[in-house]
């Protein structure tokens, strides 16, 4: 495990903060006053410190799962907990990185990254400091006084990693954070994202549907049923860490585990699809 | 305000929807009743252009903001009138700006045909005066300031615009 650390210790000494996820049931309304049966007796026990991604079918409310987490959402049945207290609107231990980025246009990399210490009125100097800090620590230096719009989209994720290192996330949620970017930059950018977990130890929840993107960062992964969605199975991922993506990506583990997650995956997928055309008829 | 509490949108609306429509040239001739024939008739005139144009434009903004934007603050710790100062009015600015500039323009047309009406100095005035002792020339001079004046005005506004939102248009490719 982490180095420098005692060989006894309760769970309150670890960073990453425990999320239990149990019988979680959310239905919305959805705009044409239809419900939607998003999320049906989801449970799920994620350990401090622990990587997990969840993965499943699109329309199958992985992102849902994410923005209960994040206190967007309320759940309509079963209980969402954080170190043992429940979830009621966002909770500051939570960072949450999205797939379209959601900057702040206005504000320069720098000031969005200082965003989060602002709200918790934290002086200038010292905010602007520590965002400095951290806009270095994405690799982002000589780009501090740029604007969104100025920046290619690898570029505006660091950013938006940045911002919620900023404030110190025990929970990082990340709904599908590299969806939108190219292959290379991809890889890039989950390299950062390891490297940035190995410093911080934050617990994480990533959604993805991308499976080699899930193998090679999580300890867990999750695969989601079509909607509502469900936990079908749950895998533990048994590829060591460090791990080095081009040299990961080549390993018989990664390749069984691969060939096992896409076959359920694929199961998943013909039943959403089964659905959708039996619901458009 | 209209835009983000439903309580006074409920109140509010119905009434603003009903004045809105009325043409704010209409407005000449009972503004000039209310406030007689000098400036603060005017300035009625141009507050109600200018208003109207503004709070659409800025309940259109604001009811528009991106929710994702509100949600990634929501989840730094924005709250209430932080939330709204720091996050819903930036991004309502560009509609604000743009209501502002349209609203400036009806505003130019409403005075000018308030001097045109009834009113004992101004560009207008002079324009209306010089038709009555034959003066197609010293017309045409009043037309072109007021062509002056109104490009004038509405290019200082796109610079200050443009300088103010300058994200605008490129924040949501």
């Amino acid at each position: 495990m982490r180095s420098g650390q005692t060989q006894t210790h309760v769970v309150s000494d670890l960073r990453g903060a425990r999320v239990s996820l149990e019988n979680l049931d959310v239905t919305f309304q959805a705009t044409k006053g239809e419900q939607v049966h998003a999320v049906r007796d989801f449970s799920i026990e994620i350990a401090p410190e622990e990587f997990v991604a969840i993965i499943g079918p699109s329309g199958c409310g992985k992102s849902t799962i994410v923005n209960v987490v994040a206190g967007f959402v309320d759940c309509t049945g079963g209980s969402a907990r954080i170190d043992g207290r429940e979830i009621e609107g966002p909770p500051p231990e939570c960072g949450v990185v999205f797939q379209d980025y959601a900057l702040f246009p206005w504000l320069n990399v720098v000031q969005n990254a200082a965003f989060g210490l602002k709200m918790q009125k934290v002086g200038k100097e010292t905010r602007t400091r520590i965002a400095r800090e951290k806009v270095d620590q994405v690799h982002l230096t000589g780009f501090e006084a740029k604007y969104p719009h100025e920046l290619s989209g690898g570029m505006k994720q660091r950013v938006g990693l940045a911002r919620i290192l900023a404030s110190n996330p025990r929970v990082m949620l990340m709904d599908e954070p590299f969806g939108a970017l190219d292959a290379q930059t991809r890889e890039l950018m989950q390299g950062l994202l390891l490297e940035v977990w190995d410093q911080y130890r934050a617990t994480v929840v990533f959604i993805t549907h991308d499976l080699d993107e899930a193998i090679v960062l999580s300890d867990k992964i999750v695969l989601m049923s079509a909607r509502p969605g469900t936990v079908k199975a749950v895998f533990r991922n048994p590829l060591p860490r460090p791990r080095y993506i081009d040299e990961v990506t080549t390993s018989a583990d990664f390749v069984e585990l691969k060939r096992e997650l896409s076959g359920s995956l694929r199961e998943e997928i013909e039943a959403a699809r089964v659905q959708s055309e039996t619901a458009t008829d | 305000m209209t835009g983000r509490i439903p309580i006074v949108r409920a109140l509010l609306e119905p009434v603003i929807q009903l004045l809105r429509p009325i043409p704010s040239i209409a407005w000449v001739s009972i503004s000039i009743f209310w406030f007689g024939l000098g400036e603060s008739s005017k300035l009625f005139l141009i507050s109600y252009g200018v208003f109207f144009h503004v709070w659409l434009a800025t309940h259109i903004g604001v009811s528009t903001v991106d929710p994702v934007l509100l949600r990634a603050a929501r989840s730094l710790g924005a709250r209430g009138r932080k939330l709204f100062v720091q996050v819903v009015l930036p991004s309502a600015l560009p509609f604000i700006i743009a209501g502002l500039r349209a609203g400036v323009a009806v505003a130019f047309i409403v005075v000018v045909a308030a001097e045109l009406t009834g009113a004992s100095a101004g560009v207008g005035f002079r324009i209306s005066h010089s038709r009555e002792i034959f003066r197609a020339d010293r017309m045409m001079v009043g037309l072109m300031t007021l062509g002056m004046l109104g490009g004038l005005g509405d290019l200082i506004f796109s610079r200050i615009s443009r300088r103010l939102v300058f994200w605008a248009g490129e924040a949501r490719r």
